[in-house]
């Protein structure tokens, strides 16, 4: 349960603090609360100040993963708290050599997936105060009532069809495994597209790529998209305009997408972080399942020494694209 | 001179408004209300707080025109940019044309002005509606900003019914 007690609040921040004063590690990664009460930001603890504001609520949505990319060039050695997709976008780094294993220590706490606050106000209105969490239930606070909801229908988009809460790589574990799940319901919103006659389905992309900023806030959270220049930004060649147009925005969310082929983690970091709500994560299931049907069941981040179907060959391979 | 209408004729109106020029109302696209140019099936939110993209792109589009150029054998022709044509904003909010003021200081208010820009400020006609509640995110007063009244708007609109919490006389009382 994530709304931990303040008791074991504390019993984490004393733990880590152990670690951080030892000199184990000069900095750790988690989470801290931001402006509002449903909001928690990454924090970036380096002594005791700044480790009393670490908290592990429903709100710690964001993959810390990624920023150890930046980190790791300031800091010698770094603890990260890691949830299940946070472990598996650590070993997407480490898999693609942009991370060294031994400069982070990992602490794993299982997770028991992160609550919407449009959800939550959805169901409470603008009044909405506060939370409080109990065996799988929510109660929302209102200025004059309380409303009781089930903790899975006001689960984040990207949390809904999670398989592996539990980080699948620590080097210590805060709290009990709680077991991986199932998501029979993870390619729906794939099959609806597929279904789709192809003008269609273009028709629904082009309506939701319109509204792209190209802000690239789903780059800039991705664990697959660590490159060090990103093609968006390269001028020899130039693969992509700089100005806003409908076509770019496709091209920009298909390049992307292909670059993850076999790579994503399936984390929902896109979909979370897009402004105006771009269904992202749905390009990249697609992927997961096209190489799922063609190679066999594969899930990325889940083991460093599998190496992904795309950058392995085998002559049986299937020629999918020759053979059409 | 005030006028009143119905909450129900509101798409004769912008119906009709749509034929005068490109009409631009806060319309839900996926989970986010965007200003977008109106069309028939459009699902128009009027109650949103504030769109997640400023209607600052009215003026300052993302991307424009400024000048055309064709080739003739050694020379160069330069063709300026045409007129951008009328635009209406129908349910701007009073802090979204406050930051239009803020533009204007930079693209208007020094020598030389910026022509497009003026060009479209001068053809747009933005019709402001007043707030009725905050969100968590308003900061509307803490920057002077009065969320039932825009000074330099062409019309101010109101919804005239008594949920508003921006009641002239709770905003008297409270801060002017």
């Amino acid at each position: 349960m994530a709304q931990h007690n303040v008791e074991s609040q504390q019993k984490l921040r004393d733990l880590l603090a152990q670690d951080l004063f030892s000199g184990k590690i000069n900095l750790l990664l988690g989470w801290e609360k931001g402006h509002y009460w449903w909001q928690s930001r990454p924090l970036f603890a380096c002594n005791e100040t700044d480790l009393k504001r670490l908290v592990w609520d429903s709100f710690c949505a964001v993959n810390l993963s990624r920023y150890l990319l930046d980190e790791l060039k300031e800091h010698q050695k770094i603890g990260v708290l890691v949830k299940g997709c946070d472990a598996r976008a650590f070993n997407r780094l480490v898999q693609d050599h942009m991370v060294e294993r031994d400069r982070v220590i990992l602490y794993g706490i299982p997770c028991p997936g992160m609550l919407d606050h449009n959800l939550l106000v959805d169901a409470a209105g603008q009044s909405l105060q506060g939370i409080s969490e109990e065996n799988g239930k929510v109660t929302l606070q209102g200025e004059r009532n309380e409303i009781i909801v089930d903790r899975a229908d006001v689960l984040l988009g990207k949390c809904v069809h999670c398989l592996h809460p539990d980080p699948v790589i620590y080097d210590q574990l805060l709290f009990a495994l709680q077991g991986e799940k199932s998501a029979p319901q993870r390619f729906q919103a794939v099959e609806e597209r597929e279904a789709l006659l192809p003008d269609e389905r273009f028709a629904y992309w082009e309506k939701e790529l319109k509204r792209c900023l190209r802000c690239y806030a789903c780059r800039q959270a991705c664990p697959y998209c660590s490159c060090r220049e990103c093609f968006v930004e390269q001028e020899k060649p130039r693969w992509l305009g700089k100005a806003y147009e409908p076509g770019e925005n496709f091209m920009f969310h298909l390049m992307r997408a292909y670059h993850g082929a076999g790579r994503c983690i399936d984390c929902g970091e896109c979909s979370r972080a897009c402004p105006v709500g771009i269904p992202l994560q749905e390009f990249n299931r697609k992927l997961i399942k096209d190489i799922n049907e063609l190679y066999g069941d594969y899930e990325a981040g889940l083991d460093t020494e599998q190496e992904p179907p795309l950058l392995t060959y085998r002559p049986d391979d299937p020629a999918a694209f020759s053979e059409k | 001179m005030n006028k009143t209408i119905a909450k129900e004729m509101l798409p004769e109106l912008w119906a009709r408004l749509s034929s005068c020029g490109t009409l631009f109302l806060p319309l839900r696209e996926g989970p986010v209300v965007l200003f977008q140019p109106w069309y028939e099936e459009a699902e128009v939110d009027l109650e949103a707080v504030n769109t997640v993209v400023s209607p600052k792109d009215l003026f300052l589009p993302r991307d424009e025109a400024y000048l055309h150029y064709r080739r003739k054998g050694q020379k160069l022709e330069f063709i300026e940019a045409g007129d951008p044509g009328p635009v209406i904003a129908f349910g701007v909010h009073p802090c979204d044309l406050r930051a239009a003021a803020m533009l204007d200081r930079v693209f208007l208010e020094q020598d030389p002005v910026d022509d497009l820009y003026q060009k479209r400020r001068d053809n747009t006609t933005v019709v402001v509606l007043a707030c009725r509640e905050p969100d968590p995110f308003c900061f509307c007063r803490d920057f002077g900003v009065d969320p039932a009244d825009a000074p330099r708007a062409d019309i101010m609109a109101f919804f005239p019914d008594s949920r508003s919490y921006w009641s002239r006389e709770r905003l008297r009382v409270k801060h002017w």
